[in-house]
């Protein structure tokens, strides 16, 4: 335990991501049901709607806002439809849309991080003025103005995601890659004249990997909350198609009467934003070695 | 405790450690930090505390004044007639400051850089209910007397404004305003460049003389070593091996491992590379050594060493060691 | 002065910010389908009417002129005229923005005095029962979503026992005159005490629902820093001269660990803007949340524009705030400041 954490702190942070996949398998613990509970759910998202038991779409209105239990495991909705198997199905959008959500954004952040870092001063400036501003607008505020201009559905809302949010993955990868340029076998490299587009490519983003991939983590957590949130205010996911966010904003108007539809999606949305949290937690003590060095230095490592 | 009562003289020591093991939970388990020191500092009284990187000098500094809740503290230490381990937090936190002071190595990590030098040296007397005007008066003499120059205009500056010098100038202030019997400084120099390294000894000499101040310096350098105790204690592994006049301990030092440190000296002139003029590398402290925890490096290593901790005896000489090759002279007793 | 050389820095580039800004608001507005000057006067206007308009909005100039007069009314405080209230945005803007503030502001006071003693105990205690407790808590408590949480709140709290009230501003019963526009004061003053408490009950669900996420992310912000902090020497140092511990955590420990904190806060207040149009959707609370909520189902893109440009002044605010605060905690960033860098 020691030896591992002293090992990592000493070398340098070369080709971060091959040591770590090789310690990701031997995880253990809370790391270890957290990881399955992250593979589960992106499972879920590829086959959940064929493991749906029930039409996720035909409304039955005299079986409408049954209680969970007989033949309904998790009850019926304002429409009759089965709440289990519409949240299964949910699972799809809610959870690939926010991967997709991560993984676009996460493209332009990198981008302008690289532009920023080899650009010089100019471009440096500029472009960290436009991710000032992109920080300036909540993501709720400027999604709603972006859905509400582009039309309300899912793809807007998930643009509209995606511009708001990469300022955050910018800033945090222009300053790392700033500090990878600053490590000596950078530096070398540079001297012997690499170009700086081949030191982007071969050293910089590749050594940025690691606190990418944490962020990933933290991101996809978040991104489901707002996506949700923006489905729920109607300019996310639109019927017929499902989305945890959707369900709760169709059942809002019947909590009273048939709570359980508007709770289970819920529910789901907390199960997956958590699981994502806390797997991002486990990676950043497990990949990023300065975190590691300073929960090793704290006594406290989980 | 034969040997304890041996070093002691007629006036009670200011500061008397028996026995003393520290330990600490890590996630491998419990390890021990310090195994059975035992150690006693007469009033007025300067030592010297020395030992390569990782002997256990500061976890025995920070256990004197109990600074770390998670060190498990036995054995006994006792200033000034009180015995601190045990003692509740209350008056732990009344005796610190007051009996014993503590400065550290860091000068600038050593200052809070939010509140003015002003607020920090009076903070100790302020917490003892003294009236401001009341302690910023004594501060500014203290600060005065240490060398800081327009001491009463520098009490609202903030530490980020102050040299490592001047800064390490203050900790002395707020360690010795409370006026303890005691003072406890770790590695106070090393920070500090050479020229204010020399200035910063001579000022502790200078207080310890004037206050008649005990002082307890833990130091890597053998050459302040010499010019600044009277005694010195050696350290290896969470022990001490060695306890002996300074003149004595230079002149003939009687553990292989204080002669190695001695002779180590004038051969590497940078300060913390001198210690590293022994063969291998100190044991961590999960995982000492069996018997004498020095025997691996030890070139006088008998059989015996690998199996029994040597006692602290007294040499012929005076002093204590703790070495099998200085069997107890039982005629001694 | 520091303070001012601070405020005016941050304030040029606060300016620089919002022009960028207003570029990307601009971008969008091109992007809306349909011709804004028919937008603008109406469905049934003649040609003629919407000619004028067009030429009234500049529509016939090249686009980087365009944009300057556009940038010449937004300093003018004009952000155009709504389509469903056919009022100007900004009057629109200026009702609802007091009672989100009033909202978020609250919010953030449950935080902080929930966050702040919660993180001391867990940092002052790590490893322990409590801190694995509290930390376990604050985990689940940043997944939660806050519309969801909202629903199940007023289900339980207000539908089924009944201790707050369930939507709303304010009871039926009071009547309240418009004064500063933050019911709090404004209610207090049209009906004294009663009316004021009446408020508060009001606010209290929607700004704790609110308070539940972000303050999750300040406990872990401000726990991580105190145990930093608690690591550091000086704080050995204080223990060392005497200091008692609780003088210790107010005056040495927590000083120095809310300055990250404070700038999370400032990076949450704009967000917190954002999540309060969930909350007031769901409360019914005349905010800006409902106003955008609004301008949404009648797709007003003037008024959500104009929200955008509006909360992008609010955290542009907001930021110098947090340098003011962080410059008046710690006076080596006083000391940058004067020596003229950053
Ligand atoms: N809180 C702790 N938990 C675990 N191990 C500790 C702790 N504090 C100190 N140690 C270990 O105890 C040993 C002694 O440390 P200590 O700091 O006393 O050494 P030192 O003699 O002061 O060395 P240096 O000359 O480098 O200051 C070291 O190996 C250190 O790793
Ligand atoms: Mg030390």
């Amino acid at each position: 335990m020691t030896q591992t954490a002293t090992a990592t702190a000493a070398a340098p942070r070369v080709r971060p991501w091959r040591r770590p996949l090789k310690r990701l398998v031997q995880v253990r613990g809370v790391d270890r049901v957290v990881g399955i509970m992250a593979i589960c759910l992106v499972l879920l998202a590829l086959v959940g709607p064929y493991l749906a038991p029930h039409d996720i779409l035909a409304s039955n209105i005299s079986a409408a806002s049954l209680p969970p239990g007989s033949g309904h495991l998790l009850g019926t909705d304002e429409q009759g439809r089965d709440v289990l198997s519409r949240v299964l199905a949910g699972a799809r959008l809610s959870i690939l849309g926010s991967m997709a959500v991560v993984v676009g954004f996460s493209i332009i952040g990198v981008l302008v991080a690289a532009l920023a870092t080899i650009g010089g001063s100019v471009v440096d400036e500029v472009l960290m003025r436009i991710t000032d501003a992109g920080l300036a607008v909540p993501s709720m505020v400027l999604s709603l103005a972006l859905s509400a201009a582009l039309g309300p559905s899912l793809r807007s809302a998930m643009i509209a995601m995606v511009v708001t949010g990469w300022p955050y993955t910018a800033r945090l990868l222009r300053t790392i890659m700033r500090e990878t340029m600053t490590l000596p076998f950078v530096e070398g490299a540079r001297i012997l004249g690499v170009s700086r587009r081949r030191l982007m490519f071969k050293h910089v983003i590749p050594n940025s990997l690691d606190v990418l991939i944490v962020k990933w983590a933290g991101d996809v957590g978040n991104t489901i909350l707002v996506l949700g949130a923006l489905s729920f205010l109607g300019v996310g996911a639109q019927p017929p198609s499902v989305e945890w966010g959707a369900m709760i904003a169709s059942a809002q108007a019947y909590v009273s009467t048939a709570w359980w539809a508007a709770f289970t999606p819920g529910m789901a949305i907390t199960i997956t934003a958590v699981t994502f949290g806390l797997l991002g937690e486990s990676l950043q003590l497990r990949l990023n070695p300065e975190v590691r060095r300073h929960a090793a230095r704290s006594g406290g490592s989980q | 405790m034969t040997v304890n009562q041996l070093s002691a003289t007629s006036t009670d020591p200011a500061l008397q450690v028996s026995d003393l093991c520290v330990d600490v939970d890590t996630p491998a388990g419990r390890i021990r930090l310090l195994d059975g020191v035992s150690l006693s500092v007469r009033s007025g009284e300067r030592l010297a505390v020395v030992g390569e990187s990782g002997s256990g000098k500061s976890v025995m500094a920070r256990s004197i004044l109990r600074l770390d809740d998670s060190f498990h503290l036995s054995g006994s230490i006792k200033v000034d007639g009180t015995e601190l381990v045990g003692l509740p937090e209350r008056r732990m936190e009344r005796l610190r400051g007051s009996k014993v002071g503590m400065v550290f190595q860091d000068p600038l990590g050593a200052l809070n850089p939010l509140c003015t030098i002003g607020e920090q040296v009076t903070e100790p007397l302020r917490v003892r209910g003294v009236r401001r005007p009341e302690a910023e008066r004594a501060a500014i003499a203290i600060l005065g007397e240490l060398g800081v120059a327009k001491a009463a205009q520098r009490m609202r500056a903030y530490p980020h404004e102050f040299s490592g010098g001047m800064r390490q100038r203050v900790v002395l202030a707020m360690a010795l305003i409370a006026e303890p019997d005691l003072l406890i400084a770790d590695e106070p120099t090393t920070a500090l460049d050479v020229r204010v390294q020399e200035q910063v000894i001579d000022l502790l000499h200078e207080v310890s003389t004037e206050r008649d101040l005990a002082v307890i310096l833990i130091t890597h350098d053998l050459g302040i070593v010499a010019g600044f105790a009277e005694r010195v204690a050696v350290m290896y592994a969470g022990r001490k091996i060695q306890d002996d006049a300074v003149g004595r301990l230079f002149a003939e030092p009687a553990h292989p491992y204080a002669r190695g440190l001695i002779e180590a000296v004038p051969r590497l002139d940078q300060k913390m590379q001198r210690l590293v003029g022994i063969p291998g590398v100190p044991p961590h402290p999960g995982a000492r050594p069996s018997g004498c925890a020095y025997h691996p490096r030890c070139p006088h290593r008998m059989e015996q060493c690998e199996v029994e901790v040597p006692r602290e005896n007294p040499l012929a000489t005076g002093g204590l060691v703790a070495c099998h090759l200085y069997p107890a002279d039982r005629s001694a007793q | 002065m520091w303070i001012v050389r601070l405020v005016t820095k941050r304030l040029a580039l606060g300016v620089v910010t919002l022009t960028a800004l207003a570029a990307i608001v601009f971008f969008i507005s091109t992007l809306v389908p349909g011709d804004p000057a028919r937008v603008a006067v109406g469905e049934n206007a003649t040609p003629d009417q919407i000619a004028a308009a067009r030429e009234r909005l500049g529509l016939d100039k090249p686009v980087v002129m365009q944009f300057v007069m556009y940038l010449g009314r937004m300093v003018r405080g004009d952000l155009g005229v709504s389509i469903s209230t056919h009022s100007p945005v900004s009057s629109g803007l200026a009702a609802a923005l007091p009672t989100t503030f009033e909202l978020v502001l609250l919010a953030i006071l449950l935080m902080v005095v929930v966050a702040l003693p919660t993180a001391t105990i867990a940092a002052l205690r790590q490893g322990h029962h409590v801190d694995t407790g509290l930390r376990t808590s604050a985990v689940f408590a940043a997944g939660i979503p806050t519309f969801w949480l909202a629903l199940l709140a007023q289900f339980i709290l207000a539908g089924k026992l009944q201790i707050l009230p369930i939507s709303g501003a304010v009871s039926r019963q009071y009547v309240v005159q418009h004064h500063t526009g933050f019911m709090l004061v404004d209610s207090t003053i049209s009906g004294g005490l009663a009316a004021g408490w009446d408020a508060f009950q009001h606010l209290l669900m929607p700004a704790s629902v609110l308070a539940v996420l972000f303050g999750a992310q300040l406990f872990r912000a401000l726990r991580t820093e105190i145990i930093r902090v608690l690591s550091r020497e000086h704080i050995a140092v204080a223990r060392a001269k005497g200091v008692p511990r609780r003088i210790l955590v107010l005056n040495h420990v927590l000083p120095n660990a809310v300055g990250p904190a404070i700038t999370i806060l400032g990076v949450q207040f704009g967000m917190m803007v954002g999540s309060a149009v969930l909350v007031e959707s769901i409360f019914a609370l005349p905010g800006l949340g409902s106003y955008l909520t609004n301008a949404v189902s009648s797709a007003d893109i003037n008024a959500l524009l104009g929200a955008v440009l509006v909360t992008g002044v609010v955290v542009v605010l907001a930021s110098l705030l947090v340098d003011v605060l962080q410059a008046l905690r710690d006076p080596r960033v006083r000391a940058a400041q004067n020596g003229g860098r950053r």
